[in-house]
């Protein structure tokens, strides 16, 4: 068993050698691969937005076409809560906003921050964290909302939220138009089963939220009966256009039909849009006051006044 | 022989439920309490919460729904207010009604103005207690999400050692010590180490460095403290590397961001669920060799397709809840 | 002790003879866990091949500079490392792929598969034998991966690679969680059945 100390050195030496090449292997990868990733995963989003809106594949995004990034924050303050909004005012620079939990203006503070650091999460916290100093705060990031203005009018909004599914949290993506109604439903992320749950990211399922109105949304339910095989067809844009318009049409006032076996990640996707649009309204309508009322500038401001 | 086997097994299985109970005691005194007179704080239902004091409450107050304030921990904002204030006759429960459809597995917060005295703000914590959703983890880990009949892991020593019942419990046992011992390793570097400088890429090597070292050591104190117990575990150590259960759940901790206690049961939850499962599928393999097979399924096929009839049964687990 | 096969005769071992799903009962977990779609199938193989030879080059490459003492524990190491590279390239490139793969692409560091071809071959024989024989396995794995997807995406959705092709849904059962033991375990006796059949034949031919 015992070895002699010379090849117990031995060992030692190849292993930390070993070691550190592979530390430095994996080392250099991760910085190669990080940038990438945030770029990547940024651009994916941004590509799933444009989509919600229509313009993918054939559709180009017009010229015009704008996504500004609102990032919203919930900040802890001396034991006080802040709803604190990061808000593009110019090219390089954002304005911290925060407002109170009651909905009333709190301060404002100027942050500078380049586009690329903008989209990566510990450099806005650290921008914000020292914006705020020297008092001590805590930051939790809350959200992401996008604000898309065509000719510098508003055009609609994008929202991210989660909602708990079967398994986990199901993530989703919305687009909403001005007045709330829903433009396009996407499913980000959920570990729902394959076959069952999982068809929740089926054009036929989520096509059937497209164009509810905001008081609708309210009261929608899930219903427990077969989806009727004309409107699954219309869904998936099997059928020319004009006889889809009419069967959606038709069905414009159902419910949300269940899917087979999957009646829990159903609903669970049915409350999560409604919670997420209920919640987005509320909070989206004491921003505007507040930007109206203090008169900030944002890179929407032109749209603002129609928010 | 065999007869010494069983005890050492039977030791080894009420240590783990000693540490697990012990670790249980110890939150205790960890569990959350609330401002002074309250003594009961629930949810009823996701429309309602009732509420006990020590003390009688003023009615008038007790009905003013402008007094009171709820919302969810994370979402300061979203205020919401009763709809109705049920005082109950002897003046120590209250009941509270809302029309918005409230989540009770998420933590809430209650303000009420003016309870204890005028001007003062009593805040409540409406939250799962810590227990039930440590418990919650460790029936996830065991069942409803079993690694080998649900998550589909550990298969290959799965079924290499599922064929007698006391080589299963054997792995099972052996598989569950160095399990909790590597998880919370795993956890501690993850979380004093790792993140703090920013080293999360290197989790992986980090994790299975941990898992041979535990398997090392384990195996290096058993031979000398107890020649006995390493003859009847020894062969099992070897397997526990090459199990990718062992390596999932440390990445699973780091995905839902766990801390060390919910580490533990994790790590209890899937060690025992392992135990399970192989218990469960070598009392039918064993069963199994009664039985006329036809040729070309004889061996792992049957295997296959039986524990494809377990993780069937399995799926009955899901959508279990508390 | 040299190895006495081709080339192409280390390609097709590991493809057809030594078949790491079907004939060795080596890396079942993603061939029961994630092989829903020809697509995940196709996936998972192409970073196993990755992974396979990377660790098997540099294997073969250092194997005179390994001390005999630490050989498991450098072979653990070296696998983890180009684990750790494919994650992270996969993440930051192919954030999709990587997404349907979950914690699979992670634990191909556990695969016994990889650490076997290591210690029997790789630490053996010359470096251009070990990167056919690592290729040869990798393939094998993909082959079998698609082969389970192909089987459970037709039967299930009645599509192949997301392409309807039956124009119905024959039955859901099969692209559900737990049917992938049921499709392994089929395909496996559906494969030693053929074998037997043939070996019979031979024997009344001789």
């Amino acid at each position: 068993m015992s070895l002699p100390i010379k090849d117990i050195l031995n060992i030692t030496l190849r292993l930390t050698i070993t070691c550190l090449v592979a530390g430095f292997l994996m080392g250099v990868s991760f910085i190669f691969t990080n940038d990438a990733k945030k770029q990547n995963a940024y651009n994916n989003e941004e590509r799933v937005s444009y989509s919600l809106l229509g313009y993918s594949g054939d559709a180009k995004k017009p010229e015009n076409l704008k996504i500004h990034n609102v990032y919203r924050y919930v900040i802890e303050d001396d034991a006080v809560q802040y709803i604190a909004y990061l808000l593009p005012s110019a090219e390089n620079e954002f304005t911290l906003l925060r407002i109170s939990l009651e909905g009333e203006f709190v301060d404002q503070k100027t942050l500078q921050l380049s586009p690329a650091q903008s989209i990566d999460a510990p450099e806005r916290e650290r921008a914000i964290t020292s914006a705020l100093a020297p008092k001590h705060v805590a930051l939790r990031y809350a959200e992401n909302i996008r604000i898309v203005t065509l000719d510098n009018k508003l055009n609609a909004y994008i929202v991210n939220g989660a909602y708990p599914g079967f398994k986990t949290h199901i993530n989703m993506m919305l687009a909403l138009s001005k007045d709330y109604d829903i433009l396009g439903l996407e499913i980000l992320e959920h570990e729902e089963d394959p076959g069952l749950g999982a068809e929740i990211e089926q054009d036929y399922f989520r096509g059937q939220f497209v164009g509810l109105g905001y008081e609708r949304l309210q009261e929608l339910d899930v219903a427990r009966k077969p989806i009727p095989d004309e409107y699954v067809k219309a869904l998936e844009k099997k059928l020319a256009d004009d006889e889809a318009q009419n069967v959606l049409a038709k069905h414009r006032n159902d419910d949300i039909y269940a899917l087979t076996g999957a009646t829990v990640s159903s609903r669970a996707v049915c409350n999560g849009v409604k919670v997420i649009v209920k919640r987005f309204a509320f909070r989206i309508q004491i921003l505007n006051k507040v930007l109206q009322n203090q008169k900030i500038k944002t890179t929407f401001s032109e749209a603002s006044s129609e928010l | 022989m065999k007869k010494t086997r069983r005890d050492i097994l039977i030791v080894l299985a009420a240590a783990i439920v000693i540490i697990g109970v012990v670790a249980l005691l110890m939150l205790l005194p960890q569990t959350h309490k609330n401002d002074g007179f309250v003594t009961h704080e629930a949810f009823d239902d996701a429309h309602s919460i009732s509420l006990g004091f020590s003390k009688t409450i003023d009615k008038s107050v007790a009905q003013d729904l402008s007094n009171y304030v709820v919302f969810e921990e994370d979402e300061p904002d979203i205020q919401m207010q009763p709809q109705s204030a049920l005082l109950s006759p002897d003046a120590q429960t209250l009941h509270l009604r809302f029309a918005e459809t409230l989540n009770p597995d998420l933590p809430h917060i209650l303000k009420i103005n003016n309870l204890d005295a005028a001007g003062s703000v009593t805040t409540i914590r409406l939250a799962q207690s810590q227990w039930v959703w440590l418990f919650s983890i460790l029936i996830s880990a065991l069942l409803i999400n079993n690694f080998v009949f649900t998550k589909y892991l550990g298969l290959c020593v799965f079924f290499g050692t599922s064929k007698r019942k006391n080589t299963a419990t054997g792995m099972g046992v052996v598989f569950t010590i160095v399990m909790l011992v590597s998880a919370m390793m795993s956890w501690a570097i993850n979380e004093y180490v790792l993140v703090p400088y920013h080293l999360e890429f290197l989790q992986i090597v980090v994790f299975i460095g941990l898992v041979s070292l535990t398997v090392q050591a384990v195996d290096t104190i058993l031979r000398k403290v107890n020649p006995v117990l390493f003859n009847a575990f020894g062969i099992f150590l070897v397997l526990v590397i090459a199990n990718c259960i062992i390596i999932a759940v440390p990445l699973f901790m780091v995905s839902s961001q766990y801390g060390f206690w919910e580490t533990f049961m994790l790590a209890l939850g899937a060690g025992g669920g392992f135990l399970l499962a192989l218990y469960l599928m070598s009392a039918v393999r064993e069963r199994l060799e009664l039985a006329q097979i036809p040729e070309s399924f004889q061996g792992l096929p049957i295997a296959f397709i039986l524990a494809g009839q377990f993780a069937l049964a399995f799926l009955g687990f899901s959508g279990l809840q508390f | 002790m040299r190895n006495q096969l081709s080339k192409t005769g280390l390609l097709a071992r590991g493809i057809l003879g030594e078949n790491p799903v079907f004939k060795l009962a080596l890396s079942m977990c993603p061939a029961v866990g994630i092989s829903t779609t020809v697509m995940n199938g196709i996936m998972l193989g192409v970073a196993v091949i990755f992974v396979q030879i990377f660790s098997s080059l540099t294997i073969a490459l250092i194997k005179n500079l390994i001390h005999p003492r630490i050989r498991i524990p450098t072979y653990t190491l070296t696998i983890a490392t180009w684990v750790t590279i494919i994650d992270l390239v996969l993440a930051a490139f192919f954030p999709e792929a990587y997404a349907k793969m979950g914690i699979f692409v992670k634990l191909i560091v556990a695969f016994a598969i990889i650490t076997m071809r290591l210690e029997m071959f790789a630490s053996k024989e010359s470096v251009s034998d070990s990167i056919f024989d690592a290729l040869g396995m990798g393939i094998g794995f993909l082959v079998g991966m698609v082969a389970i997807g192909f089987v459970r995406e037709l039967l299930g959705s009645g599509m192949i690679l997301g392409h309807d092709v039956l124009g119905y849904k024959p039955l859901l059962f099969f692209i559900l969680p737990c049917a992938g033991f049921f499709v392994v375990g089929f395909m496996m006796a559906f494969f030693n059945w053929i074998e037997a059949v043939y070996r019979k034949k031979m024997e009344e031919r001789t």
